[in-house]
């Protein structure tokens, strides 16, 4: 499948050379075996699913990470740190805009630039080099002494490339770096990496974005599951093609014996709505979002990362809020609206998230307490705790559930990612909920747990819970889901129902390919 | 050529945290001029720095690890600068060494060791600086009581003299303000830039190449230095050695500390917010002296700090427009974590 690549490498000595590299973080492996490599003076891309491994091999190239298996090289040595990489000349714009709050614009452009004790430029000459780069970026003059948290995202993000830039790299890797810019600074951008491969540096770009490969890319690798799959160079690079080879592994991979079997086949109707959002917008120039989700029904919310599907679920379960529409849960016949986190309780929907260090668990407390923690209130008499209750529901969920513990009382990460997943789930499930909305509630857990959320969401639909599932594996969407919502620039881009859910149809449609699905239409 | 020239607009809002602390010493210094006029002479000027100066040089000290964040905040400098008093009082004379230079010397070096020791512990073996500095500052407060059960001694002629200095020009003004020059170039370097940049955001400082833990401890060599030079003005002040009284510093330098603007998130924290905080908590105790509070005068005068503290919270809060609004922006919120 290396063709490509073995081929190519016979044209000029590589300047990345990535030969597989393992990486893995727990139990997750982001990089499984992944053989990489581009030269001096091509722009090569690296495209892939979310989650496919790009950020960790382009963390890997910063000297963030370190690989657990197989080499890393760049111009023949590998980066044991991120200020060895830097001083080799490599530059990483991360995905997410990495600025010190506090900080003015100069600061920010030159964080690491200056050795322990002495400066390598001089101030005056870092405000004129800064000036004159950032007037050229941006398109207009930034204010230097400006404290960063006041630039728009948009300059925010030219600053984060600024500063890659300004260090005279010899390999520049942007990871999504054009996520956060307008739609007239892209144009800027490519005239920027441009200017780079002509000057002979090596500029890997890791994007979701298919114009950009086919606009400015000399090369495109693309990685599926934490392995390369396939490189394409020049007019090989098409939509078509970079899809086939996305989905190849797709049919195939591990995640394929997890699938659920087919749905019932609930629909949504006017009757049974039970969420109903209507001309939700995420940000102030998105379309709006009209969706119903009814009782017995799952609804999927895909998407590439970045394009409003996460804030849409949080939208509806109050945690964050829209532009502008609304959002109701309907009750025996009456409307509850959704506008805080407390609203949703309020309106039965139970949000239950998917990272579970961050929003899910109380790392430090027990099992016990974590799962009591929602239930409290609700059961207590008189204002004091009902421990025996709470308790009682406790046991109940935890053989309902199948939830593995030992004991109550140890603390939540003594448990498997599969069983924290299984105690959010019960403590959301013991407030009896109408509506569920879960947070890509699979990440990180094991294929057998994976199994056994589907049978519960499966059993609860038809239970007559409305339930809306956000994954970032599309392989899931199939078969468990009655439609999916596919979004695309904030918005919602495409709404699959029945046997349109192939993970071709959606794969196609988070990139914004109408084609297949309309293939698919017309098959039907 | 555009944004080259430094915008003065930028220049005022980052002096933004010091109109607290500056409003607090107008006022304090207003009632000082109804109700205790003699501050404003010769002799009452030279006791105000005296009384001053190892305050100022300890806040200035801890508001390196503030910036150096986050939650840097340094519990040990009270019982540290009476380790240091006691060194120079009953230590260094029997070493022999007297002189001026060599005291100021010597009580650098124990206060750079013991911070680079504290800097090591953090940095390495990422603790948070709360805990390491308070296991210093009882592990001290208790061997000081062990080394000199009762006050005693006497501190060099020099030093002590300093202390006993009636007139504004003297020794004991230049020390603070050399010291305040020093302070200015420090901040002024590369190096200070990158223990700011560290404390604002560590993990950005980090990806982007500053090396993390030569930088942690570097700030804790510059937080040793001006805590050894406030401890040699401290043994001026009282003119002997005492085991137990220094240790009371922490809390006026930490209160001095937030007075003054710093943000104990890190990464935000003036040196000139410092010393105004630091003079106005040595104000707040010589205005109370001026009333008769008789044997509860030291009382009343922990009373009024805690409500100035709060006060001047509540007000640099109004002040920086910090509403709930933007309290939220600032990150209650769970967004989505990559």
């Amino acid at each position: 499948m290396n063709a490509a690549s073995a081929a190519s490498s016979s044209l000029g000595a590589n300047f990345v050379e990535v030969s597989s590299v393992s990486k893995s973080f727990g139990e997750t492996r982001a990089l499984r075996g992944c053989n990489f490599s581009a030269r001096a003076g091509e722009v090569h891309a690296v495209v892939g699913e979310n989650g496919s491994g790009k950020s960790t091999l382009a963390k890997l190239l910063a000297g963030v990470l370190y690989p657990d298996a197989g080499s890393v090289r760049v111009n023949g040595a590998s980066p044991a740190s991120p200020h060895a990489a830097r001083a080799r000349g490599i530059a990483v714009v991360f995905q997410e805009i990495l600025i010190a709050e506090g900080g003015s614009v100069l600061d920010n452009l030159y964080i690491g630039d200056d050795g322990l004790f002495s400066a390598r430029r001089s101030q005056r000459q870092k405000r004129a080099e800064a000036a004159a780069l950032l007037d050229r970026l941006v398109g207009g003059p930034v204010a230097l002494d400006a404290p960063v948290e006041d630039l728009s995202l948009n300059t925010r993000q030219w600053v984060v490339i600024a500063r890659a830039l300004l260090g005279k790299p010899s390999l520049v890797v942007f990871d999504e770096a054009t996520a956060a810019l307008d739609h007239s600074s892209v144009e800027r951008f490519f005239e920027v990496v441009r200017e780079l491969r002509a000057s002979g540096v090596c500029v890997l770009i890791v994007t979701h974005r298919i114009h950009e490969l086919t606009a400015i890319c000399d090369r495109a690798t693309v990685l599926s599951d934490g392995a390369d799959v396939g490189t394409l160079a020049g007019g090989e690079i098409t939509e078509a093609r970079l899809l086939e080879l996305m989905r190849g592994e797709a049919g195939s991979g591990p995640a394929g014996g997890a699938v659920p079997e087919r749905p019932a086949g609930a629909s949504c109707s006017a009757a049974n709505a039970a969420l109903v959002v209507s001309k939700l917008r995420l940000a102030p120039d998105a379309p709006p979002i009209d969706l119903a989700v009814g009782q017995g029904e799952i609804v999927g919310l895909a998407g590439l990362e970045g394009h409003g599907q996460v804030e849409f679920i949080q939208a509806v379960s109050g945690i964050k809020r829209g532009v502008g529409g609304s959002i109701h849960v309907r009750r025996e016949g009456r409307l509850h609206a959704i506008d805080s986190a407390l609203s949703a309780d309020r309106a039965n929907l139970a949000y239950i998230p998917g990272d579970r260090k961050a929003e899910g668990t109380f790392p430090n407390l027990s099992v016990f307490e974590n799962f009591g923690i929602a239930c409290y209130r609700r059961s207590a008499r008189a204002g004091f705790v009902d421990r025996r209750r709470v308790m009682r529901m406790f046991r109940d969920q935890v053989e309902r559930l199948s939830i593995r513990i030992g004991s109550a009382a140890a603390p939540i990460h003594s448990l498997s990612g599969g069983n924290q997943q299984k105690i959010v789930v019960g403590r959301a499930l013991a407030a009896s909920p109408l509506v569920l909305a879960l947070n890509d509630p699979t990440r990180g857990v094991d294929i057998g747990a994976k199994r056994d959320l589907y049978a519960l969401l499966r059993r609860l639909a038809e239970n007559g819970k409305a339930i809306l599932f956000l994954s970032n594996e599309i392989e899931e969407f199939v078969g468990l889901c009655d439609r999916v919502a596919v979004f695309r620039l904030q918005s919602a881009f495409a709404v699959l129902a029945g046997e349109e859910i192939t993970a071709d149809s959606v794969l196609a449609a988070m990139f914004g390919y109408a084609g297949a699905l309309e293939r698919e239409r017309a098959r039907h | 050529m555009p944004g080259t020239e430094r915008a003065p607009t930028y220049f005022l809002a980052r002096q933004r945290s010091l109109v607290t602390p500056l409003i607090l010493l107008c006022v304090l210094l207003v009632i000082s001029a109804w109700h205790g006029p003699h501050l404003f002479t010769s002799d009452g000027l030279a006791g105000a720095v005296i009384g001053a100066a190892p305050l100022v040089l300890a806040t200035l000290g801890i508001t390196v690890i503030a910036v150096a964040g986050p939650a840097g905040v340094d519990l040990s400098v009270g019982p540290v600068m009476t380790f240091i008093n006691i060194v120079i009082v009953l230590g260094l004379p029997l070493v022999g060494v007297s002189s001026p230079v060599l005291v100021f010397v010597a009580a650098i070096i124990v206060g750079v060791l013991l911070q680079v020791a504290m800097g090591t512990l953090i940095a390495c073996l990422r603790v948070s600086t709360v805990v390491v500095t308070l296991a210093v500052y009882l592990v001290l407060d208790g061997l000081n009581t062990v080394i000199l059960p009762e006050p005693g001694g006497t501190a060099p002629d020099w030093l002590a003299s300093w202390g006993a200095a009636s007139s504004i020009l003297s020794p004991i003004l230049y020390v603070p303000v050399a010291a305040f020059v020093l302070w200015t170039l420090i901040t002024a370097s590369t190096f200070f830039r990158n223990i700011r940049l560290m404390g604002a955001n560590d993990r950005t400082a980090f990806v982007s190449g500053v090396a993390l833990i030569p930088t942690r401890i570097g700030a804790h060599v510059i937080a040793g230095i001006f805590v050894g030079i406030a401890s040699v003005m401290y043994s001026g002040l009282i003119g002997s050695a005492d085991p137990t009284a220094g240790a009371s510093y922490t809390l006026s330098a930490v209160t001095a500390l937030v007075i003054g603007g710093a943000s104990l998130a890190g990464g935000r924290a003036k040196g000139l917010g410092s010393v105004i905080g630091a003079i106005d908590i040595w104000l707040i105790s010589y205005v109370l002296s001026t009333f008769n509070f008789g044997l509860n005068a030291s009382y009343w005068v922990e009373f009024a700090t805690g409500a100035v503290l709060v006060a001047a919270l509540f007000a640099g809060g109004i002040l920086s427009g910090l509403s709930p609004r933007a309290w939220r922006h600032q990150g209650g919120l769970a967004g989505p974590t990559p």
